[in-house]
């Protein structure tokens, strides 16, 4: 944008001097006094503006133009055009404006000027007493405010389009206005010269009284749009929405409210962290976070202040390199939601600042009762997930477990019917196979239907412990003797030295050794399943692994939440509801103890249960006099058939 | 020339392929097997059967989509399908009618039902139906 703006300013340099080139030259030297006294004054005409009113419709006045037609009939039109732009450059200047905003207002100074200068020069040799003269300047001073009002429109329509027809249709009146002022000032006082000398010194009461008169009052105006503006700002971002959302539009309000270049929005989410969110030009974005803390450093609750760029810390001066100063505003704390607002304004501060602050900290009130809004809603809204979540859980929950009880009891019930409509005519054999079919997944059904009781006694917290002394060699052994021949003989069970006893519950103990080795058959399919039993130092350790392709290590904390098969197309194959892990490390922690999943080095899964046992004087590998270790042969029990 | 109706039955689970393998056989019906999705289709295609009893959830390929496949493609489309499943919900037995199968069976399934309804439409499609059927 800035790119093309300076592109229309060029062009207008160029079309102003085309202009200035045709105009008949007229000759003559340049007066110095007189030239650095029209620059002065058109200085000075910018420097003061003059706001007049009329109930709710607002004029500025600049008497440039009232300067601009003393100096038609005092200077050469080169001169005049060369005065009205050093005189505008000059307070802008002073004004500080930013440099594209300076060079464009310039450009079209220069083309209006230019124009205005030729149009007069045309009209012949300038006469005070002459009325022809005096059109020839009111047409000047018309083309010079038309011009301008041109130029304006084109940057307008360049930069903000919505905008733009809003103010081409209300700048009429009040440059219809400001020019027929300016021409009656300028040409009366070009009236009274032309009397005497002196004469343009009677202007000089009207003109304090135009411009002193209507100030404060222009002040008391300027209050009252700046607080419609902030009920209309309030009404527009009370919307509930997203919080970085929320932050944003705060963000875009307190620039409007501000007419600054950069506004930044901050506050406090509910994890206790700080967030900001940043609008300028380009838009809005995430504010970076040491900016964010830098300015949540400086601005204290309940307060509001200008400072100037200079003075502020580095992180923020990135964010806002240009401006003259940053405006914030924090509501007071505690009573409400910590916010940060702040502004950056590339206008020098004037009478109003002080103003302008206390429409931000009221802004800022307003602001922490929008986030107030949006961290309750956010909150409602994912309460409302995870209720949905869970609902949706619970459905998986009752589909899985019909489908596992269907499963098993479709060859049950298929088995008896098969039987009751072939009778006689079934071999015995295939008869006694049909029944075995029918016993094995029988068998299955019940295990499933005690797996689900115990799940159920576990998310009721019913199950009781019943501890007895426990030989972990002994119970090893039992797990390998009760799944060897589902295991294909894969199983090896193999016991480091004596590990003593412990007391626990060992049928709770033995569920879960049970499941963890069912867990390996069903998702190994080749390569051995080693269990080994391990005391390391005040616990036992049991270590069930398996050569299978094992589980990513993003995904070995969900094995253990509830109904959870990592791979859904293998429930068929792999029969299971998903509890069985589940199970083992709720029984687990019923034990006292804990169950991890590690990877088998080159490649499977290690499940790792871990129940505390204090050792005792008898059975204890780790004294140092005892020569019991070396003592008993390492039972190592396994490579069964 | 065989004129035995002829049934594929494809499903994962043994017991339920041994089961249905034995029923069908006695009832006449030629009976081939299949226990993989991802063949399903390629013997359906060549040994155009008169019926076929698909399981759903079957590793690799489900029963759904080899269903939605046999039902795009000419020479299988009018071959009756049975979905045979175990997934019972009303979303499920939806999708098994959208996705075009002629009957919808929830595991445990009743057997009588399953030869009646596979003697009617092998029996309307007009093909020999010598030797069959011995209802009892």
């Amino acid at each position: 944008v800035n790119r093309r703006i300076l592109g229309v300013a060029t062009l207008q340099l160029l079309l102003g001097a085309l202009v200035l080139r045709s105009s008949p030259a007229t000759g003559g030297g340049i007066n110095v006094l007189e030239a650095v006294a029209f620059t002065g004054a058109f200085a000075v005409a910018g420097l003061l503006p003059i706001h007049l009113e009329f109930r709710r419709s607002a004029a500025t006045v600049v008497l440039d133009e009232a300067v601009w037609i003393v100096a038609l009939f005092a200077m050469e039109p080169m001169a005049v055009v060369a005065c009205a732009v050093t005189g505008d450059a000059l307070a802008r200047v002073i004004l500080r404006q930013s440099g594209v905003k300076t060079a464009y207002n310039l450009a079209s100074v220069f083309l209006a000027a230019s124009f205005g200068s030729m149009l007069f020069a045309a009209a012949g040799p300038a006469d005070a007493g002459d009325p022809r003269s005096w059109i020839a300047a009111l047409a000047s001073v018309t083309a010079l405010s038309g011009s301008t009002i041109l130029s304006i429109s084109t940057v307008l329509l360049m930069v903000e389009p919505h905008r733009a027809r809003t103010v081409l249709s209300a700048s009429p009146a009040p440059v219809a206005v400001s020019t027929a002022t300016n021409a009656s000032l300028g040409l009366a006082t070009v009236a009274l010269f032309h009397v005497s000398p002196l004469g343009p010194l009677l202007m000089v009461p009207v003109l304090a009284a135009v411009l002193l008169g209507p100030r404060r009052q222009a002040l008391r105006v300027a209050e009252h749009l700046r607080f419609e503006r902030l009920y209309e700002a309030s009404a527009r971002s009370g919307r509930l929405v997203g919080f970085e959302e929320a932050l944003a539009a705060l963000a875009v309000e307190a620039r409007g409210l501000m007419t600054g270049s950069v506004a930044l929005c901050c506050a406090l989410r509910g994890d206790g962290t700080w967030t900001g969110m940043q609008v300028d030009d380009s838009g809005t974005s995430q504010a970076p976070p040491e900016a964010v803390s830098a300015l949540v450093q400086i601005a204290r609750p309940g307060e509001a202040e200008a400072v100037a760029i200079a003075a502020l810390p580095e992180q923020l001066r990135d964010v806002v390199p240009r401006g003259v100063e940053l405006v914030w505003a924090s509501p007071p704390a505690p009573d409400r939601r910590p916010v940060v607002l702040a502004v950056t304004r590339e206008i020098f501060p004037d009478e109003q600042a002080k103003g302008r602050a206390d429409v931000l900290a009221a802004f800022a009130g307003h602001a922490a009762l929008v986030v107030a809004n949006t961290l309750l809603f956010e909150e409602v809204e994912q309460a409302l997930r995870r209720q949905i979540d869970l609902n949706r859980q619970k459905d998986e929950f009752v589909a899985a477990v019909s489908h596992e009880l269907r499963t098993p009891l479709t060859t049950v019930l298929g088995v008896v019917s098969t039987a009751r409509r072939l009778r006689s005519r079934l071999e015995p054999d295939a008869l006694d196979e049909l029944l075995g079919r029918a016993a094995q997944q029988g068998d299955r059904l019940r295990r499933l239907i005690d797996e689900l009781l115990l799940v159920a006694a576990a998310e009721h917290g019913t199950l009781a412990v019943q501890n007895n002394p426990v030989d972990p060699r002994d119970l090893a052994e039992e797990v390998r003797v009760e799944l060897d021949g589902r295991a294909g003989g894969r199983l090896r069970v193999r016991t480091g030295g004596d590990v003593g006893r412990l007391v626990t519950d060992g049928d709770k103990l033995r569920q879960i050794l049970i499941n963890l080795v069912e867990n390996a058959v069903k998702y190994a399919p080749d390569g051995p399943i080693e269990v080994n039993v391990r005391r390391v130092g005040q616990t036992i350790e049991w270590c069930v692994m398996d050569h299978g392709p094992g589980i990513p290590a993003e995904e070995r904390d969900r094995v253990f939440d509830c109904f959870v098969q990592l791979d859904q197309s293998s429930t068929r194959r792999q029969g299971g509801t998903g509890l069985g892990l589940y199970l083992c490390r709720r029984l687990a922690d019923l034990l006292g103890g804990d169950l991890e999943l590690t990877e088998t080095p080159g490649g499977g899964c290690r499940f790792t249960l871990r129940l505390p046992a204090p050792s005792t004087p008898s059975a204890s590998p780790a004294d140092p006099m005892s020569p019991q270790e070396a003592s008993v042969p390492a039972p190592t029990q396994g490579a069964a058939a | 020339m065989n004129t035995a109706r002829r049934v594929l039955i494809v499903d994962d689970d043994p017991d339920v392929l041994a089961l249905l393998a034995l029923n069908f056989d006695a009832e006449g019906f030629d009976v081939l097997t299949c226990t993989s999705g991802a063949d399903a289709e390629a013997v359906a295609l060549s040994a155009l059967p008169d019926l076929i009893l698909l399981d759903v959830m079957m590793p690799e390929r489900d029963g759904l989509e080899v269903l939605r496949a046999l039902k795009a493609t000419a020479r299988t489309r009018d071959i009756p399908v049975v979905l045979l499943t175990a997934r019972s919900t009303d979303a499920d037995i939806w999708e098994g009618w959208r996705s075009g199968t002629d009957y919808y069976m929830t595991k445990p399934f009743d057997l009588d039902e399953l030869l009646r309804f596979a003697d009617h439409v092998t029996n309307h499609r007009g093909l020999p139906s010598e030797g069959s059927p011995s209802r009892r």
